[in-house]
């Protein structure tokens, strides 16, 4: 079963910091890590090709610094993985984005199965998934909590929706996108992470996709990031704290304060 | 005393702040929430004129009772948790100023994101603040629990697992304030008021002195929670370490360091206990022969015997919380966590092969690891360590339903590294004989391992106790300490009487009772009853 993993590197925190003295968004300091949601794919991904063989692939879209999350998941068990790296790419939204992975996937060979993780913490928008399928004409499902069977022609799993969940069952080549509650990604071991640092991490540049340079990047993206700001907290949180008793003494003086009762 | 905004009469309202962690349970008939240190000195003053016994608590997560009140009024700091000013000093090193009742985990926040309410600061501290980027120093003490407050850590020279590398509290405490039992207060720095020889005026706030003489012997010169004697000390020592019998601290000042850009972790299983001792004591560069040489010091180093993964994995069926741990390999035995640091990462490849062939030659195996090397993959080992403490927890609040009188039994003994083979394998060997429950975890690297005894009943809680005191004696013999860093508090004051002896302890209470006359700070708290109940002659 040849398997592929789509990551990308998010900031450790998605807690905007303004400088208390001031008040500016601080941008240095924070770490980079593979998004949380990307490390349920990928651990799936390594569960399935133990159960079933075949490969696991992985591939980011980012910066040449992206490489190192990539030595990560190949830490974890993925058998190589591919960056995609290039200025042309800088900019992209989610439809270039899907669009440039379409074609590192068609380029690497169609798999059996894409894993993507149900969103970014950053961009937070979980369509690069489906926009991906869409690009490859393959189905997805979106959002699965569980993967109850798989063999190369089909897969069954449980999806969670608003009302519960609901099982599907999807023929093969498809997409799936993750949630938290699908797997307990494993920490890789000494000689995992010794074995990532020493593989040979494939790039890809726009020339060896052949893509259109107006279809990916900034010129190749129907939305843009204008700008980011962080809200202002417009009320003030009182946390009333002590026995359920007391507790309940302040909120009546509080409620009382404010004329609501 | 009267009822007032300041002293509250004991209701049931108030049942939380009765017992710490540990959950022995305490009496106390008032209770106070001071919001500053003058608050804080005008309830001490009223106290001290009644003749009222005071306990002071900081967060309650110590596991020694010491916070547990012994009647009287309870002066609990909670309210008292601002960060008052930074301070940089000629060499670069920046200073933080604390109130007691300030958690670690908000001072962390505060230091890792930097975010601080400047309000009421003076323009110095701003100006400190405007040069520092967020993550960029850290206060290295790590007591295991966040919630500890900071107060509370000075009071037991907290530890935890980094002292290995940093050293405990008392290494990173630069100034305190400190309001003595009569409510007088003193303003104390590192290397400046200073004992000479063994006497001590202690300069006061209102400009009166007070004058002591210190006990002739100096403390265990090993990692130790209580008190802190030698010749010419810091005066601020004397504060350290007292559990709230000398003084209660109103003001802290922390001296911060340059926080390392990179830290992994590394958990490793082996088969046996032995196995893991020497993998132990190779990290600590003292490989057994045959055992490589490993080429750098470990930032903390953790060890838990099979019991205690055990206990973990049975709570993780019951506990929702713990189902996100990571799974244990088949077979396993006993575990080790190292933490390293580094500012280059990449000289982490070297670093990891060098412990590969450590784990190969001490019986481990380098396939058998977890290795965290980011914030949210630290998170996850340092939860796995947080689980231990937190399940005996559970299971100590689920016993004590069965017999009221049982808390935490937890010891958390320290000798040299030339006598902690000797303690291991005292501690097993009483242990298994013991029929007991039982389970041993904690701080390895500085050879102060937690041996905890799960009581289910009052003839096992009593036994619980009486192998603590035949440890004390073994301890004692090996010029150890019986508390390296929750402290004597209430469970373990008859161990400090094994480790001090009769006559140092009531050198010590006369060492008090020149600061308390009327031994109203702290009662109960590292003295056993017969020491205090000696009298004023003795
Ligand atoms: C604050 C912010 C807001 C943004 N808002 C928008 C917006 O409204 N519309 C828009 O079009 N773009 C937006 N972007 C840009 C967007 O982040 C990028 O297009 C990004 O490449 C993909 O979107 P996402 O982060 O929302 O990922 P999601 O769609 O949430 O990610 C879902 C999954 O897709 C895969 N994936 C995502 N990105 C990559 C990648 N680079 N390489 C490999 N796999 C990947 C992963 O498996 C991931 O778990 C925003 C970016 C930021 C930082
Ligand atoms: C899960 C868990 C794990 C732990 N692991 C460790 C560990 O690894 N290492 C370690 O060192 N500790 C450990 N501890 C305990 C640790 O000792 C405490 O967390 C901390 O040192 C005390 O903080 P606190 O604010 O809760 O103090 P409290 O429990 O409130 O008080 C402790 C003592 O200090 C006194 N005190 C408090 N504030 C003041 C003050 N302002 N002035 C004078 N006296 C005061 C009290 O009277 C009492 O005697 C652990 C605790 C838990 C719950």
């Amino acid at each position: 079963m040849k398997i592929h993993v789509c990551v990308k590197q998010v900031p450790a925190s998605n807690e905007t910091l303004l400088d208390p003295v001031t008040h500016t968004i601080i941008r240095e300091g924070t770490q980079s890590i593979l998004n949380p949601f990307d490390a349920y794919a990928v651990e799936e991904a390594v569960r399935i090709k133990a159960r079933c063989g075949g490969t696991v692939t992985a591939f980011t879209m980012g910066i040449p610094a992206a490489e190192g999350i990539l030595r990560r998941v190949i830490a974890v068990g993925a058998d190589d993985a591919v960056l995609l790296t290039d200025r042309a790419f800088a900019g992209s939204d989610t439809l270039a984005t899907a669009r440039t992975l379409a074609a590192a996937i068609r380029k690497k060979g169609m798999p059996d199965l894409i894993l993507c993780g149900k969103m970014a913490t950053d961009g937070d928008t979980a369509q690069v998934g489906p926009m991906l399928a869409e690009c490859l004409s393959i189905p997805h499902i979106s959002d699965v909590a569980e993967i109850e069977s798989v063999n190369e022609e089909k897969c069954t799993v449980r999806k969670m929706t608003d009302d519960g969940y609901v099982r599907l069952e999807v023929r093969l080549p498809a997409l799936l996108t993750v949630l938290k509650e699908i797997n307990i990604p494993r920490l890789p071991s000494v000689s995992g992470v010794l074995r990532g640092e020493k593989a040979g991490v494939g790039r890809m540049t726009r020339e060896d996709l052949g893509i259109d340079p107006e279809t990916t990047g900034l010129k190749g993206s129907a939305t843009r990031v204008v700008s980011t700001e962080r809200p202002v907290p417009a009320r003030e949180t009182v946390w009333i704290e002590g026995t359920p008793e007391a507790q309940a003494g302040q909120l009546k003086a509080l409620l009382r304060e404010e004329k609501i009762c | 005393m009267h009822n007032s905004d300041l002293i509250r009469k004991m209701s049931t309202e108030y049942a939380d702040y009765l017992f710490d962690e540990s959950r022995t349970m305490g009496s106390a008939d008032f209770i106070a929430f001071p919001a500053n240190e003058a608050e804080l000195a005008e309830v001490i003053r009223r106290c001290a004129e009644d003749g009222i016994p005071l306990t002071a608590q900081g967060a309650l997560t110590g596991l020694a009772g010491g916070a547990s009140p012994e009647r009287g009024l309870v002066l609990n700091l909670q309210r008292m948790n601002r960060i008052l000013g930074m301070r940089k000093d000629a060499d670069g090193t920046v200073y933080v100023r604390v109130q007691p009742g300030l958690r670690l985990a908000q001072l962390r926040r505060a230091l890792a994101v930097k975010d601080f309410d400047v309000r009421g600061w003076d323009g110095q501290s701003v100006e400190v603040l405007k040069e520092i980027s967020p993550g960029q120093l850290f206060f290295p003490p790590d007591p295991t629990e966040p919630t500890a407050s900071l107060g509370g850590m000075a009071s037991c020279n907290a530890c935890g697992a980094r002292s290995v590398q940093y050293g405990c509290t008392r290494a990173h405490i630069h100034a305190l304030r400190v309001v003595l039992a009569d409510g007088r207060i003193a303003s104390l720095e590192r290397g400046v008021q200073r004992a000479e020889g063994r006497k001590i005026r202690l300069p006061l706030t209102d400009g009166s002195i007070l004058e002591a003489e210190l006990p002739p012997f100096e403390t265990p010169d090993i990692k130790d929670a209580g008190f802190f004697i030698r010749q010419d000390m810091d005066l601020v020592d004397l504060f350290i370490g007292s559990q709230g019998t000398m003084g209660i601290i109103s003001e802290l000042e922390l001296k911060l360091m340059l926080a390392p850009k990179h830290l992994w972790g590394v958990t490793a299983f082996f088969p046996d206990d032995e196995c893991a001792l020497s993998y132990v004591r190779a990290v600590k560069g003292r490989p057994d022969p045959g055992v490589p040489r490993f080429p750098r010091p470990a930032a903390s180093i953790e060890f838990f015997d099979k019991n205690a993964l055990d206990m973990v994995q049975r709570q993780k069926a019951v506990t929702p919380a713990f189902r996100q741990l990571q799974e244990l390999p088949e077979d396993y035995c006993s575990a080790v966590y190292v933490e390293l640091n580094d500012d280059d990462p990449a000289g982490m490849p070297e670093v990891l092969e060098a412990l590969s062939a450590v784990l190969r030659a001490t019986g481990g195996d380098p396939d058998r690891t977890w290795v965290a090397r980011d914030a949210l993959e630290l998170e996850q080992l340092l939860f796995f360590r947080h689980s231990v403490p937190e399940t005996i927890d559970l299971i100590v609040e689920e016993n004590r339903k069965n017999e009221p009188c049982i808390t935490i039994l937890s010891t958390d003994m320290a000798v040299d590294d030339g006598h902690f083979d000797e303690l291991f394998h005292i501690y097993k060997r009483d242990l298994e004989a013991s029929g007991l429950h039982w389970i041993i975890f904690g701080h390895i690297g500085e050879n102060h391992v937690h041996p905890n005894i799960l009581a289910r009943n009052r003839q096992e809680y009593e036994q619980g106790h009486r192998i603590f005191e035949k440890w004390a004696e073994d301890v004692h013999r090996m010029g150890g300490s019986i508390s390296a860093e929750h402290g004597a508090g209430k469970i373990k004051r008859r161990l400090a009487l094994t480790m001090y002896g009769p006559e140092r302890m009531r050198q010590l209470r006369t060492l008090k009772r020149t600061f308390d006359p009327q031994g109203i700070l702290g009662p109960g708290n590292i003295f056993p009853p017969e020491i205090t109940e000696g009298g004023e002659q003795a």
